[in-house]
């Protein structure tokens, strides 16, 4: 639950989503679910000549399992409040 | 998790702890060292780590200086030395 | 009970550079921030090394980033960097 909490926190930001074919989009987080699911708003591509077929899109829902990283900006991000999150999150994992 | 129960595995996992092991992940990389830790998804922590190519003839291509901690998915099998 | 679990000695990684293997011959090097039982974690100030194969030579490029999410599925080892990452 630790990271659908932390990309609650960033709602209305903007990413960028590196998924595994490659493809690199950029746009709002709308929306993440339990699986990180994202949903990006008003998404530019960093190379639309590699991918036409994406140029007309402006939302768009990203499967999970899809994302291999998401890029932030370090001021999105308060690295104390995550770090203690992920110790009690350590915690609890051990049942 | 492994532990409580008396299965021939979780009894083989828990005895080689401490002692020196070979783990392979379907990548093809061998990782010798001594095992620290394992739990029930295969994850394992190893000190003193080698790290091969498919088998240890192949020679070393790093050492690694502290803990290493390897992800259960990623596991072909654990085997000890 | 059994002994401190592989993902406890994670823990100790927190705030301190690590060294991370992932599918695909790429690794990161970055500053532990948070991570869960799945190995999702984030990284800041890392530094994305893809090695490459180009007509048989073996190439490698960097991508740094300051804040970097990963998700867990591709990561195969963590442990601390040498002391030239």
């Amino acid at each position: 639950m630790l990271f659908f909490s932390f990309f609650k926190t960033l709602v209305d930001q903007e990413v960028t989503v590196e998924l595994k074919n490659d493809i690199e989009l950029k746009g709002t987080l709308k929306s993440v679910d339990q699986f990180l699911n994202l949903k990006l708003d008003n998404i530019s591509c960093n190379d639309k000549t590699k991918y036409p077929h994406l140029t007309s899109v402006r939302n768009i829902f990203i499967r999970g399992s899809n994302v291999r990283y998401v890029y932030l900006q370090k001021n999105m991000v308060d690295t104390n409040l995550l770090q203690d999150a992920a110790r009690r999150e350590a915690m609890s994992d051990k049942r | 998790m492994s532990a409580e129960t008396n299965s021939v595995s979780s009894q083989f996992l828990s005895n080689i702890i401490g002692k020196p092991v070979n783990v392979k992940l379907y990548s093809g990389m061998l990782y010798n060292g001594k095992l620290e830790s394992i739990d029930g998804f295969m994850n394992i922590a190893l000190s003193n780590t080698t790290e091969h190519y498919e088998n240890n003839a192949n020679g070393m291509l790093r050492r690694y200086e502290n803990d290493v901690f390897l992800r259960g998915t990623q596991v072909m099998y654990i085997s000890e030395v | 009970m059994s002994l401190a679990t592989p993902l406890d000695l994670l823990k100790l990684n927190l705030d301190e550079r690590v060294y991370v293997k992932l599918r695909g011959a790429r690794e990161l090097v970055g500053t532990l921030q948070a991570f869960d039982s799945h190995c999702n974690f984030v990284l800041s100030d890392a530094v994305e090394t893809i090695y490459q194969l180009i007509d048989g030579e073996l190439k490698s490029r960097e991508k740094s980033s300051e804040m970097i999410f990963v998700r867990g599925d591709t990561v195969a080892l963590i442990t601390t960097p040498l002391p030239d990452e």
